[in-house]
């Protein structure tokens, strides 16, 4: 009844809420543009005065009936009330984090040389994005106000910590992206300022620089970024401390924090790697040619990911170093997801760079055979496409994939792993994904040699060899190896001497009881003695 | 958060990065559209062109047309009422020298545009337009659209049908005898 009464309340309260923000918004807003000139819009004023005049009062109206309810403790805890908090905040910082990045923009651009349109125009806009940044400012506080009123931030329990959790952890992992594309652009247009994109004539500019723009956008980015994943690290980093509840300290959503970082890290730095790789090979085969700007663009591009990308996943390796779980001990869901995934991931950017190898080496073995028309050029990108895709992908494959079979190995939890569902769908789907690529290719090149047996379309078995022979034989090695994995798996299991995890326990429980009951029998029979 | 000095660093850095970019816009006279100076020799085709461009950013529409051999934009009916040049959907504007061959001149213009990728990063393109521009009574005059400026029409009043109930009185026979 209560969680009824909760749901009616909350619900009206927030609408309310909304309307009252994108009433008072607009009609700033409208106002503003008849102060600048630009006309009276009678019927927007009218629609957002009335969506005022009906929201401000029902909003105060239910504030006033929560302020009642919120006298009781249990109301002050209610998971309901946290998830109308956090919306509030997160509505907020939307709202503060789109407008302070379309401010800084505004006035970066032209700062930096590029010509406003209309002074008038830029003048107002810029008016009505301080209005919307201060209407997600008023958000903002209006949400703190409620956490100050609850006392209870960082001890709230169940939903009602999990609503915290995920808003803190929607900011930190935002915040970190735009940090990464902001930090990424500057660095771009730093070596833009170097060797610039194109080469122009040196003709006076019209419109100013062409890359103020750009660059203001990057720095609104990076700056707007930078300021939401503060938020998000102090938090996080408050509660990594050994005094933090354990509640707090080992929740999933705070682990997913940083193991969603080291993976941002991570795939930046090994995209950039593999595509300064494959650019590397390409000038090694004599194969960087055309203009600058269809090269260096995407070159610089990598060049700037690269340092981001380390720095991040450095920084958020070594806040998840200490926290890992002791050797012998049984790792976090959070942690084995990470390694699985990282490891699903790195072997399929292997498996696609060995089967552009294998294919480049069947059609330079068999190409006289196949009578393609080839040119002497026709190796050098799928060459250096998979040449580069294995370099970054086995490396990360191996290193992670060592660290899940490290854990079949450890004392009491090595079966618990074995039989996990994680570790199942990874090798089962790998296998089964192997498997059907094996059958179409392999179906291909059966059917040629039925043909050519027949007599007929003979000319394409070579060609379809070719084609089919590379990925059939990748995606066979990578069947055996996870079969065999999966055989020695149910081979362990079957094994009457290895107990998983959960009968060690419940063999421990059963001899708590039985020395329970031995010491209850002693005390007993000491006792008829004396 | 009040304890966090980085949070509080990065706030303050952005405010006053705001006040300073606020600040430089205010200074900066080149910033602002009517600062533009037409150039006094239009016996060189690309200052012809360069005119062309500030006549349009001063909203001249007599001025620009002026720099045209033949009426642009069709035949100007309707009449254009405004000019506007749209700096945001381009980068960077350079005018080139121009090329003389007789009665003709070309003068390339070169557009920078920036495209960003859709994760990270950008791709830069260069656009070459060359326009022609051709000797009229002595002076340079344009013989094609300038890219960039995009004319505003005058409002053709759209005839409005009398109301079917405006003439009942005499047009509608009343029946009965």
């Amino acid at each position: 009844m209560r969680n009824v009464q909760r749901v009616y309340i909350y619900v009206m309260a927030y609408a309310s809420l909304i309307g009252v923000i994108a009433g008072l918004i607009n009609l700033v807003q409208i106002l503003l543009r008849h102060l600048f000139q630009f006309g009276f819009e009678v019927e927007d004023f009218a629609l957002w005065a009335g969506v005022l005049v009906v929201t401000f009062p029902l909003h105060v109206g239910h504030a006033w009936w929560m302020a009642r309810l919120v006298r009781e403790e249990e109301e002050r805890r209610a998971a309901l009330r946290k998830l109308y908090t956090y919306a509030i905040l997160t509505l907020g910082t939307i709202l503060t984090a789109s407008s302070l990045y379309q401010l800084l923009q505004t006035v970066l651009s032209p700062a930096l040389g590029s010509k406003i349109d209309d002074l008038t125009v830029w003048e107002l806009h810029l008016l009505e994005m301080v209005t919307v940044l201060l209407g997600g400012l008023l958000l903002l506080e209006y949400g703190i106000i409620i956490i100050r009123q609850d006392h209870d931030f960082g001890q709230e329990v169940g939903w009602a910590a999990i609503w915290r959790r995920l808003y803190i952890f929607l900011v930190g992992i935002s915040g970190l992206y735009l940090s990464i594309r902001g930090a990424i652009g500057v660095l771009q247009m730093g070596y833009f300022a170097l060797l610039p994109p194109v080469a122009l004539p040196g003709l006076p500019t019209f419109l100013g620089p062409w890359w103020a723009v750009p660059l203001a956008k990057h720095l609104a980015t990076l700056l707007t970024g930078l300021l939401l994943w503060r938020v998000g690290w102090f938090w996080e980093a408050q509660w990594s401390r050994a005094s933090a509840p354990a509640a707090e300290r080992e929740s999933l959503l705070r682990q997913a924090y940083y193991y969603v970082g080291v993976a941002l890290g991570l795939s930046v730095f090994l995209v950039a790697l593999a595509y300064l790789f494959r650019q590397g090979l390409l000038w090694l085969f004599g194969s960087m040619r055309g203009p600058r700007e269809e090269w260096w663009p995407s070159l610089s591009l990598a060049l700037s990911a690269l340092p981001v990308g380390l720095v991040v996943w450095l920084g958020y390796r070594g806040q998840i170093l200490p926290e890992q779980h002791p050797p012998k001990e049984y790792p976090s869901l959070v942690e084995r997801l990470y390694i699985y995934i990282a490891s699903a991931v790195g072997l399929s950017v292997a498996w696609l760079g060995i089967v552009n190898i294998v294919r480049v080496l069947t059609r330079a073995l068999l190409w006289e055979t196949a009578s393609y028309s080839l040119t002497t050029e026709w190796w050098h990108k799928p060459l250096a496409t998979g040449i580069a895709l294995s370099v970054v992908g086995l490396p990360t494959w191996f290193w992670h994939w060592r660290q899940a079979q490290q854990w079949i190995h450890l004392p009491h939890v090595g079966l618990r792993e074995r039989t996990s569902l994680l570790r199942r769908v990874y090798l089962y789907g790998f296998a089964l994904v192997a498997g059907l690529i094996v059958i179409v290719d392999l179906s291909r090149v059966a059917q040629q040699v039925w043909l050519w047996i027949l007599g007929v379309e003979s000319q394409k078995l070579w060609g379809e060899i070719v084609n089919a022979s590379g990925p059939a034989l990748t995606a066979f090695l990578i069947w055996v190896y996870h079969m065999q994995v999966i055989v020695t798996d149910a081979r362990v299991q079957k094994q009457p001497d290895m107990l998983s995890e959960e009968d060690v326990e419940k063999l421990q429980a059963e001899k708590e009881k039985l020395l329970q009951r031995l010491k209850e029998i002693e005390d007993k029979l000491s006792a008829m003695q004396e | 958060m009040r304890e966090d000095r980085v949070f509080w660093t990065i706030l303050s850095a952005i405010v006053i990065l705001v006040l300073v970019a606020g600040a430089v816009v205010a200074l900066r006279s080149n910033a602002r559209p009517h600062q533009w100076q037409y150039r006094a020799d239009e016996s060189k085709p690309e200052n012809v062109v360069y005119n062309a461009y500030v006549a349009a950013l001063y909203d001249d529409v007599d001025r620009f047309l002026s720099y045209f051999a033949t009426p642009p934009y069709g035949d100007q009916r309707p009449k254009i009422v405004h000019l506007h040049v749209e700096f945001t959907r381009t980068g960077e504007l350079r005018i080139g020298t121009a090329v003389v061959e007789g009665e003709t001149a070309y003068v390339p213009i070169y557009i920078v545009r920036e495209h960003p990728e859709p994760l990270l990063g950008q791709r830069i393109h260069v656009e070459v337009r060359r326009i022609r521009l051709t000797r009229q009574n002595g002076q340079w005059r344009l013989t094609q659209e300038l890219p960039g400026i995009y004319p505003e029409f005058e409002a053709i009043p759209i005839p409005v049908p009398p109301h079917p109930s405006a003439g009942n009185d005499n047009s509608t026979p009343q029946g009965g005898d």
